[in-house]
């Protein structure tokens, strides 16, 4: 790692990036389990539309959330580059559908700034923060958030 | 004083609970039996209020020792006679029990619960029934000492008395924890037990304070476990028995003064006279101690403690393993020992496939994979077993949930419990606790009536609820009969329209039946509004529901005035489900088999007939019924796609209706004969195709009068025929469109993550052999979101059929049909045959002049209908069937050549225009006249050595015997009679019930045996049995029932009436030989 040299309080993370259509985001790597290229899904008619459908990992069924689509952004369009990074929430794995999956950045939470006003509305809720490198702006998404379940939608 | 030794506690707790769940039923018992008491019973009742004394005063939990111990009092008393337990007495102890059960639960925090209630309603009762003398002593309390004036025990009199009746010494042992039991590697609970076995524990307690105070070295390392004990051994052989040093055995002489055993052996010690229940004194102990105490003071000859090097024969002692209620289980040795076996043989078998891979050698591969999957299976089977617990676990609380109910609601009832033993899964047991109590408390509180209504109702003023479990068809059934007031169906109806949870409309065309099952439809009750009006209803959606998630089914069956039935089909387990997999839109999903009833197609030819249009619903004739129909990919909301002939292209369905066509009248509201044609031809397509929907061929076996379809129909494509998967939940059963039928799986059930389990249609997923995951359907839920709350017209149809049924009432009839010639059609009774196997022409041997082949490692001998019967020879196709049918005691094969088929219908069989040797009649299938073969006709004039002539069985008076047969049907009658008179007995005929009963009047000394049909009109084969049972004249006449399809139902009612056997028309042999036993044994 390049970045060696410069000093990390404790409150040090490393970041896992990926794409959301366009947009770079990040999250803490601690909870990501694995990203993986399994896109042999099964569809679940009548699943809220963010569901793309559900996968065996080892034995576990997995449901996949087109992250995309959940936040509001765009949908996840199948490619070479489509990724599933698997989740730990709340004692079940889930896969998170992203356009591609970008390098691993560590940093401070002392940098991580508060998100900009012009993300907010409904994405808004969905960052814990942004994070700036040399060339890029990282949205740190807040997962467990993006992974409430919209009751009474879907 | 507690010891606060937690595996201990624990153990003790759980052995606590072992003694407590028979204690219920076994106080039932004994107050059902009242004075003539089971010593057995009483005694172990005893023993366990005994044994959680015992432990107690170890534990040191003084509210367990004391309740038990008053318990104990009352049994003790109703052992000796002195007490008859009425229901009074055993509703104290067993509030007394439940109060325990809960003291136990609880251990820790045992001693501030307040039992004085409990303690004063038993002390009460012990002291009512007391002879005047001994009253006294139960609440004097007397002190039991050692010289120095400390106080060992403090007991009541009564119970040294009591104790030291029958001749038993009472013993005071004190055992050090250290050297005595931890040293010799036994646990305080072992002693205890052991003790128990051979006497009584009066009392025990570790006496912590007495270390100081006995000892000159305080600091030695003993911990004093002093017991009271009364036993018959004495005190030369007693100390066997504890295995310590004499010296810690002491007696207690009859003025409760103690003595060292070692010591007292030779002196005159006890004894506690029966009779008169006083102690009596003699010859005064060597050392007298100082008496404080006003009534009686015990004193104690100084311990020798310091004196502990004698051990005692040294056993290994090994904790048994003990039942938990949730966290552990008790499994059988010799299942772990085979589990053990399974897993080995599982590495063994990794290592050979291991191996095989490695060597690349694909038939090593292959006996490697059959011999994983054998072993997987068993050893599925064998952890399976592991988890397996009998029902009677959760039915053994019934008698006391029945029985205070009863009481409460001023009720008798009785509790019938049978199959106790049937084994279910472990979870399952715990779940259905709940809902079946549910469902015996709405039994007994609104099923049975009051004495006095039931008595005005001309009932026996006892009610009575069977509890009833059983196995079937790889299911557990569990039914719970009441014959009390039965459900108002009508009163439900008005109450469900008052809700709207359906139309008035809807009402009208519904079922007695189904009016019956909408007590089960969701927000229908709420507790109050129901049971009051209904007098039933207590929340059975909520049953229902928790009955599903198990992928339980229930039905209710109710007649009003007579009772109500709900019968539970419960999965073995949960955890494996066997499913039938299907696919729509090529995604495949799984059906668990328990809501599954039949699968069956409609060939494209016959989709227009078949299915109609109720409404807006879509519906198929299923055997005379209207099957409402629901397509999957509708309901789960997937497009549905279908691939154009003609460019072979995947285009999107936009047909609306499943056939597409015009409108055609409702059959439900049409009248008269054209609705009978129409049921019927509904009812011949229907069963050529059902009775096998996995058999390819039963396209074209059937004769297709749908090719009547005009050509304009574009869409008449080979495609387009529907695969229909018929699956029943609770009230409803309904038809699943789907694409494919694919095979019957085991799948593992898998729950579903959160963002998904919001979906009603499905119960989990699976993941299926090539690694993708498929959901399993949600049988229940689908129908919900179908709508499709009550069927309207199924069971309507059902009952319309049934009533036109009983009209005419005809025999239906099980065919198996096949062909010799390509253009002749021949048919055989089913019941007839034993199986059909499918050969090649190449492998019959012609050998001695007859056909055989190599079947089962014997010769089967083969004939054809062309060898006997004037027919057409047989088509020379490659491919033949042969039917086998036992003969004589001989397997026998008739060759068939296809297409072959079984069909169930009402015919009308012509018994005269073509009958010839070897053809009983013939009758029209499908447009065809087809000869139905007389196979013992065939077989006898091929082989007349084969059957071995049988006299007659002859009355006493060496007359010929008689038999009335009762039978509607000329072409069964004749043909049975022939059987009968061919083996010379004289027939009498009647042609239904009300004809059979007078002929009974006329000739019924004569008749020696009935033969009779169950499905006549007038009176049908129960009635008449049941009018000739009741009749002090013809009870113990023999009764042999004559039926084409014997169903287990069928048979259970039977016999109810009393029917001695059930044969198959036209199973010669077998009749005959019925015939034949039951005349012998009459005479």
């Amino acid at each position: 790692m390049g970045q060696s040299a410069e000093k990390y309080s404790d409150q040090s993370i490393e970041m896992a990036t990926f794409y959301v259509g366009e947009a770079l985001c990040g999250m803490d790597i601690l909870k990501v389990r694995e990203v993986n290229k399994m896109l042999e899904m099964t569809n679940v008619p009548q699943a809220p539309d963010y569901v793309k459908g559900i996968l065996n990992l080892r034995g576990q069924i997995v449901t996949v959330i087109d992250l995309g689509k959940k936040m509001g952004l765009s949908v996840t369009n199948l490619s070479h580059d489509t990724r599933n990074i698997i989740v730990n929430s709340k004692n079940e794995y889930i896969g998170l559908l992203v356009d591609s999956i970008g390098d691993v950045e560590r940093t401070d939470w002392d940098k991580v700034e508060p998100p900009p006003a012009n993300i907010g509305g409904v994405q808004g809720k969905y960052f814990e923060g942004v994070f700036k490198t040399k060339n890029s702006l990282i949205g740190i998404l807040d997962v467990e958030e993006v992974l409430k379940e919209e009751v009474g939608k879907g | 004083m507690t010891i606060q030794d937690d595996e201990t506690l624990r153990l003790y707790i759980e052995e606590s609970e072992d003694h407590l769940t028979d204690i219920e039923n076994d106080l039932l018992a004994i107050e059902s039996a009242g004075a003539e008491i089971d010593e057995e019973l009483v005694n172990k009742v005893f023993r366990a209020a005994h044994s959680i004394k015992g432990g107690a005063g170890f534990m040191g939990l003084n509210s367990i020792k004391e309740l038990s111990h008053k318990m104990e009092n009352v049994l003790g008393m109703i052992r000796e006679r002195e007490m008859i337990p009425n229901p009074e007495i055993v509703n104290i102890l067993l509030l007394a029990s439940d109060t325990l059960r809960n003291l136990i639960q609880n251990a820790e925090s045992s001693n501030e619960t307040d039992i004085s209630e409990h303690v004063e309603a038993l002390a009460a009762l012990t002291t009512s029934s007391l002879p005047d003398n001994e009253r006294d002593d139960v609440s004097t309390m007397i002190d039991i000492s050692f010289p120095d004036g400390k106080t060992v025990f403090n007991v009541a009199q009564y119970d040294i008395s009591n104790a030291g009746k029958k001749g038993n010494y009472i013993y005071l042992v004190e055992y050090d924890l250290i050297h005595d039991v931890h040293k010799k590697n036994r646990t305080p609970l072992d002693l205890l037990k052991k003790m128990e076995e051979s006497g009584n524990i009066i009392d025990c307690k570790i006496a912590i304070k007495a270390v100081g105070n006995l000892e000159d070295d305080t600091i030695s390392n003993r911990i004093p476990f002093l017991v009271l004990f009364a036993t018959i051994l004495e005190p030369e052989m007693v100390n066997a028995l504890f295995e310590i040093d004499e010296n810690n055995v002491f007696v207690l002489a009859e003025d409760m003064t103690i003595l060292p055993v070692a010591q007292s052996s030779s002196a005159e010690t006890i004894v506690i006279d029966e009779q008169e229940s006083e102690i009596l004194v003699e010859e005064p102990s060597p050392e007298r101690p100082d008496i404080e105490a006003e009534e009686s003071i015990s004193a104690v000859v100084p311990v020798m403690l310091e004196d502990e090097k004698t051990e005692g024969v040294q056993k290994d002692k090994s904790v048994t393993g003990s039942v938990g209620s949730d966290t552990s289980l008790r499994v059988h040795v010799s299942l772990l020992d085979s589990l053990m076996t399974l897993a080995g043989e599982l590495v063994l078998g990794r290592n050979q496939l291991l191996q095989a891979i490695n060597h690349k050698d694909p038939r090593g591969i292959e006996a490697s994979g059959q011999h994983l999957d054998l072993i997987t299976s068993e050893l599925q089977e064998a952890i399976m077993l592991t988890r397996m617990q009998p029902i009677g676990n959760v039915f053994n609380k019934f008698p006391r949930v029945v029985r205070d109910l009863a009481r409460n609601l001023g009720k008798e009832v009785m509790l019938k419990i049978q199959g106790e033993s049937v084994e279910l899964d472990k979870t399952i047991i715990e779940a259905i606790s709940d809902p079946l109590t549910h469902l015996v408390r709405n039994s007994v509180d609104h099923g049975i009536e009051t004495p006095a209504e039931r008595r005005k109702a001309g009932k026996d003023a006892t009610g009575q609820v069977l509890l009833k479990a059983y196995h079937e068809a790889g299911q557990v059934n569990i039914e719970i009969r009441d014959d009390g007031r039965g459900i108002d169906h009508n009163k439900l109806a008005s109450i469900a329209v008052s809700k709207n949870l359906i139309s008035e409309k809807q009402v009208m065309s519904m079922s007695e039946k189904e009016k019956v099952n909408m007590i089960f439809l969701p927000g229908f009750s709420t507790a109050e509004k129901v049971s009051d009006v209904s007098g039933r209803g207590v929340g059975m959606d909520v049953v229902k529901t928790n009955l599903d998630k198990l992928g339980g089914v229930v039905k209710i069956d109710s007649q009003l005035g007579e009772g109500t039935t709900l019968r539970i089909k419960l999965p073995l387990t949960l955890a494996i489900i066997p499913s039938q997999i299907i696919s729509v839109e090529g995604e495949r999903y799984a059906i668990p088999q328990v809501n599954l009833e039949e699968l069956f197609r409609i060939p494209a030819a016959q989709v227009r007939d078949r299915i109609e249009k109720v409404g807006d619903a879509e519906v198929v004739r299923l055997r005379g019924n209207l099957l409402p129909l629901i397509r999957l990919a509708d309901v789960i909301g997937i497009e549905r796609t279908y691939a154009d002939p003609t460019d072979k292209k995947v285009k999107k369905d936009r047909r609306k209706n499943i056939v597409d066509r015009r409108s055609r009248q409702n059959p439900l509201f049409k009248e008269g004969p054209q609705e009978d044609a129409n049921i019927s031809t509904g009812d011949a397509q229907f069963n050529a195709s059902d009775s096998q929907p996995e058999v390819s061929g039963s396209d074209s076996a059937t004769p297709s009068p749908g090719d009547r379809r005009k050509d304009s129909d574009r869409r008449y494509h080979a495609s387009s025929a529907i695969n229909i998967v018929v699956v029943y939940t609770g009230a409803l059963k309904y038809g699943l469109v789907v694409d494919e039928l694919h095979d019957s799986e085991e799948i593992v059930v898998k729950p579903m993550g959160r963002h998904i389990s919001q979906c009603k249609g499905y119960a989990g997923a699976t993941i299926m052999g090539d690694g993708r995951v498929a959901l399993i359907l949600d049988v229940a839920g689908l129908s919900q979101m179908a709508n499709l709350t009550s069927v309207e017209g199924t069971d309507r149809a059902l009952d319309v059929a049934r009533e036109q049924h009983m009209k005419t009432a005809k025999d239906v009839q099980s065919l198996l049909i096949f062909r010799n010639a390509e253009d002749e059609q021949f048919a055989v009774p089913l019941g007839l045959v034993e199986r059909i196997e499918k050969i090649k022409r190449s492998s019959i041997e012609e050998v001695g002049g007859k056909n055989v082949i190599q079947y089962r490692g014997a010769s089967l001998p083969l004939f054809g209908v062309a060898e006997v019967v004037n027919v057409k020879s047989m088509a020379e196709t490659e491919e033949l069937f042969v039917v086998i049918f036992v003969v004589a005691g001989k397997d026998i094969g008739l060759m068939a050549t296809p297409p072959i088929d079984a069909i169930e219908e009402s015919l009308v069989i012509d018994d005269t225009t073509l009958k010839q040797t070897g053809i009983m009649g013939s009758t029209i299938i499908g447009d065809h006249t087809t000869l139905i073969v007389d196979i013992f006709g065939l077989v006898k004039t091929l082989n007349p050595e084969w059957f071995d002539e049988r006299e007659a069985v002859q009355t006493p008076d060496g007359k010929v015997s008689t038999i009335l047969y009762v039978e509607d049907s000329n072409f069964f009658s004749n043909q049975v009679k022939k059987y009968m008179e061919d083996d010379g007995y004289k027939v009498i005929e009647a042609e239904d019930g009300m004809v059979a009963w007078d002929l009974m009047q006329e000739h019924g000394e004569e008749i020696a045996l009935v033969v009779t049909d169950i499905e006549m009109p007038n009176l049908d084969g129960f009635g008449f049995v049941k009018q000739l049972k009741e009749d002090d004249r013809f009870s113990s006449l023999p009764v042999i029932a004559l039926t084409t399809m014997a169903s287990e139902e069928d048979i259970a009612r039977g016999k109810e009436v009393g029917i001695s056997d059930y044969q198959i028309k036209l199973d010669k042999e077998k009749l005959m030989d019925s015939i034949y036993n039951h005349l012998k044994k009459v005479n």
